[in-house]
């Protein structure tokens, strides 16, 4: 049950400190790499190829461990999984940043799946999709899409002056089809009580049906204009920018501008894209967001590969009085510095696919579904099992630290209340913080 | 440019042409015609001398550079046309008349001089009607197919004769390509001919009609065209195989491989389509105006049946349709003296005459696809008017066009437009009214055939004096090569360094060019 780590970067990084906490955990560094972070964390570092079947055996690896090739280079991790299946017949993830290697190893091919890769990550991919829901959802900082649609998870920030503020959940009167699962003030996650008061500036996570969601976005988070987002603006068309391009494109009814500042990349992309306006300059470049009258938008998303450039597109924004922004953060660090500064939403790109991973490899019942605020909560799906006695759920241990969000029985979904019934074969939909994910699966 | 070299590779072709030459003989001997088969064996026979003769200026096996290719494919086109002029003259027409026949057959222009067809024999017309099937395809396409020692130029032959810019790649072998080209052709000649005889054409008319209906060629033994044979069921089937002709053969060839959607969503078949269907319908509306207040002169001449005259509306969709797919894909077939019509139906026709048919037809003139691009680089211009930095290539299909495919079109269209000008101004300058002049020039350029004027349908070219035949014999010849062949062939620093002895320039016998270069 060990990690075997392959790869030096940011992601392998992320993973080493997560994962040393719980369990043994085995970078693999190569020549020349710089060992000295790794150093401090409490994990053995070998040196060599991943791809070497000697150095998997050095590292003992074997059919119960968990592989995770995740350096930055698509082939490297592909053979360094080929290798940790067949020699050791390992459990395989494997990171890729490019699509053909994405569609070609996915099960989602529809092709035979490729034995050798378990679980296949494009982190460029996740980021791209959790941007492109938060784009389409004017006043939400953060969107997710369950149970193929029927239910919604949707965070806001509590605006100043709002009708959420000031009084106690429970006499706000909140639509029957959503549930307030959390609420994140000063970097804590809590899962709110009846008696909980919403304080401006406070990050709220509702879920529900889809219907009851825009209800409540009508009545608590209609700011100027906002029945639709038409105009979007992507500054950097690299790889999310693309992808996020395209994944609007799909969506239909955006008009998409994307900035970038490369010509050749910018050639690649007209040629990807359709409707998207490709414009070639700096998103920082005050007369071309002018000409481009780049104000118009609902929404800009600044995804260059450089945190200060995107900071400044965040600001140039709010200047230029966009609603909403989007940024990308590499450092966790400037992450909170972008909260501070106002800008509505930062997003982390390994982050979202750390915490993706990390909740594959926690061997329970329950399946993760998805993580917010950078995994300090998670939306977990279990089943409930057939020897459960049919219980209300107001009648079931105090369950601190998670909240059951929806049900599903017999392919119908509804948000549950203190007299619904839990019954044996229903499948829930539990939001967790951190610390009680592990525990969820316990209380049935 | 290493003139032995070229001079070898038309002889082979030339060798090898002469055989074909023979054909015609045999339709001479099943109509009795005897003395005029020997026309047939003496091009045959001249053709196999001169082009052993010129075989053996140069080892086999050189490869050809650039420039050389398209001077081989320039001469084989003049060199075809001269020695499949020699049966005109033995049928008695003049040096620049047979001249001229011969190329309007080869580069399926379908344009006579021949005025009175009772004066001549069965296998001439079948001749007629072969060039211009010989020439649909390809002539050095046909030989490409057959030869296998011409597989090594093969290549940039195969695209500096084929029309349109386009690089369809059936099979990886270029020679397969042709091939299978060849076939799907012969098979739907073979198709069309079976069908005519069944709508109650003679054999032999069926015959040479298909030939140059799928040459997209125009010519037929008929004087009055297929009008002649006063045969509607034998116009639909026309209509429908001149639609194929006009279309792309290597989509056809897929389509009849089974992957048909390659054709549907072709996004030029489907421009093609729109335009047929679209002037179709424009014409037909024209005509219905024409025919319900015919004027007088049109009664008194025209054809014997006068066949507007209350007409219903199913047959002057008919009349509508074959004349915008006669024009369209430059095949210059007439159902009726088209000359006579009112001026808005003429207007129609002539602004077809600039369009041509799909890249990788038989058709001649400018082609959908390039005038199709040129629009959508004109609509990106108003699109950058309003965001200078945007950055849009042009799409066909989906696929990005490359800049310099969009250079070459822009180039081939200025020239054209030039060539027609220049030919237009000389023809004037001659004494031709503008209407004839106009249309002689566009119809010779785009391999269309008829005109309106002295050159309608139902009249000939033989009225233009001497020089005006030689500037019409050079219209075909650079149209059917698509202007660019013949262009870059007259600059000065193509022969440059040419030279009469076997080696190349540079000193090796195998000049080296990357594989993947075309011409």
């Amino acid at each position: 049950m060990r990690a075997i780590i392959a790869g030096s970067g940011e992601i392998a990084y992320h993973f080493a400190r997560e994962l040393a906490e719980t369990r043994d955990t085995i970078v693999i560094l190569e020549e020349g790499e710089d060992t000295t972070r790794f150093d401090r964390l409490d994990v053995q570092v070998i040196t060599g190829s991943p791809a070497d079947v000697e150095v998997l055996e050095a590292a003992g690896a074997c059919r119960e461990d968990d592989f995770i090739a995740c350096s930055d280079i698509d082939e490297k991790n592909i053979i360094a999984c080929l290798t940790a299946k067949e020699a050791c017949g390992a459990r395989t993830i494997c990171f890729v940043s490019k699509e053909e290697h994405y569609r070609t190893f996915s099960s989602r091919s529809g092709r035979r799946p490729w034995r050798f890769i378990d679980r296949i990550i494009w982190p460029q991919y996740m980021l791209a999709e959790e941007i492109a829901r938060t784009v389409l959802v004017p006043g939400a900082i953060y969107v997710e899409i369950l149970a193929g649609g029927r239910i919604v998870l949707q965070e806001y920030r509590i605006p100043e002056r709002s009708r959420l503020t000031g009084r106690a959940l429970v006499s706000l009167g909140l639509h029957p089809g959503v549930l307030a699962v959390a609420v994140a003030r000063n970097e804590e996650v809590r899962i709110p009580r009846g008696q909980t008061v919403f304080e401006a500036g406070d990050k709220v996570t509702f879920m529900g049906t889809p219907g009851a969601l825009r209800s409540l976005e009508r009545s608590f988070f209609k700011r100027r204009g906002e029945e639709k987002v038409r105009n979007v603006t992507i500054v950097g068309g690299g790889n999310v920018g693309g992808i996020l391009a395209e994944l609007l494109e799909e969506a239909g009814d955006v008009r998409v501008k994307i900035i970038e500042r490369d010509p050749e990349r910018c050639e690649e992309l007209a040629a990807d894209l359709s409707t998207t306006l490709v414009l070639y300059g700096d998103g920082t470049d005050l007369e071309l967001l002018d000409v481009e009258q780049i104000y118009l938008s609902d929404v800009l998303v600044a995804v260059t590969s450089d945190d200060e450039k995107n900071l400044l597109c965040a600001l140039l924004a709010r200047e230029m009085e966009i609603p909403k922004t989007i940024t990308r953060v590499s450092s966790a660090m400037s992450m909170n510095l972008f909260e501070g500064l106002g800008i509505d939403v930062a997003l982390n790109p390994r982050r979202t696919a750390v915490h993706t991973v990390l909740g594959m490899l926690q061997d329970t019942r329950a399946r993760l579904l998805a993580v917010t605020e950078q995994g300090k909560g998670s939306v977990l799906e279990l089943d409930v099992p057939a020897a459960f006695e049919p219980t209300r759920l107001r009648d079931l241990p105090d369950t601190e630290g998670a909240i059951i969000a929806a049900i599903i029985r017999r392919g119908e979904t509804f948000v549950p209340h203190g007299r619904d019934r839990i019954e044996p074969g229903d499948r829930l939909i539990v939001f967790a913080t951190q610390e009680a994910a592990p525990t969820v699966e316990s209380f049935f | 440019m290493r003139l032995r070299v070229v001079a070898h590779t038309v002889g082979v072709i030339l060798r090898y042409f002469a055989l074909i030459v023979i054909l015609p003989l045999v339709v001479d001997w099943l109509y009795g015609g005897w003395w005029e088969s020997l026309g047939f064996l003496l091009a045959g026979l001249s053709a196999a001398a001169v082009g052993q003769a010129l075989s053996r200026l140069s080892p086999p096996g050189e490869r050809l550079i650039r420039v050389e290719g398209l001077a081989v494919v320039a001469l084989v086109w003049l060199v075809v046309a001269a020695f499949g002029a020699i049966p005109y003259l033995w049928s008695g027409l003049g040096v620049m008349d047979a001249l001229f026949e011969s190329m309007s057959g080869f580069t399926t222009t379908g344009a006579t001089i021949l005025t009175d067809f009772s004066l001549y024999s069965r296998g001439l017309f079948f001749w007629r009607g072969m060039t211009q099937w010989l020439g649909g395809m390809g002539v050095l396409a046909l030989f490409i197919a057959v030869l296998p020692a011409l597989a090594v130029a093969g290549r940039q032959l195969f695209f500096a004769e084929a029309p349109g810019p386009s690089e369809e790649r059936l099979t990886p072998r270029i020679r397969n390509t042709a091939i299978a080209l060849w076939s799907l052709y012969a098979g739907l000649t073979a198709f069309e001919a079976a069908s005519l005889t069944i709508a109650g054409l003679p054999l032999y008319d069926a015959v040479c009609n298909s030939f140059t209906t799928m040459a997209a060629g125009g010519f037929s033994p008929h004087p009055e065209s297929i009008g002649g044979y006063g045969n509607p069921a034998a116009e639909w089937i026309i209509i429908g195989f001149m639609f194929l002709a006009g279309a792309n053969y290597s989509l056809q060839y897929l389509a009849v491989r089974g992957r048909i959607s390659r054709l549907l969503r072709d996004e030029e078949f489907r421009v093609y389509s729109a335009v047929v269907i679209g002037f179709g319908l424009l014409l037909f509306g024209a005509l219905t105006l024409f025919s319900r207040d015919l004027p007088s002169a049109y009664l008194e001449a025209g054809t014997s049946a006068q066949p507007l005259a209350g007409a219903g509306p199913l047959t002057l969709l008919r009349y509508g349709l074959f004349q915008v797919l006669t024009i369209v894909t430059t095949t210059g077939f007439a159902t009726d003296d088209f000359n006579l019509w009112s001026d808005g139906a003429r207007m129609i026709m002539l602004i077809l005459m600039f369009v041509g048919g799909c890249a990788g037809s038989a058709a001649g003139g400018p082609k959908i696809v390039r005038l199709w691009l040129l629009g959508k680089q004109a609509a990106r211009e108003l699109l950058r008017a309003v965001h200078p930095n945007v950055v849009k290539p042009i799409r066909l299909g989906g696929r990005v066009v490359p800049p310099e495919v969009m250079h070459s079109i822009t180039s081939f269209t200025w020239f054209y437009l030039a060539i027609f000008v220049a030919s237009t101004l000389i023809l004037v300058g001659l004494g031709t009214d503008i209407i004839s002049g106009i249309t002689a020039s566009i119809a010779t350029l785009g391999n269309i055939g008829p005109g309106f004027g002295a050159v309608a349908p139902m009249n000939s070219y033989a009225g233009f004096p001497f020089l005006g035949k030689l500037v019409l014999f050079l219209n075909m010849w650079i149209g059917r090569l698509e202007v660019m062949t013949i262009v870059v062939l007259l600059q000065p620093r193509v022969w440059q360094g040419a030279r009469l002895d076997r080696r190349s320039p540079t000193g090796s016998s195998m000049p080296r060019r990357s594989p993947r270069e075309t011409v």
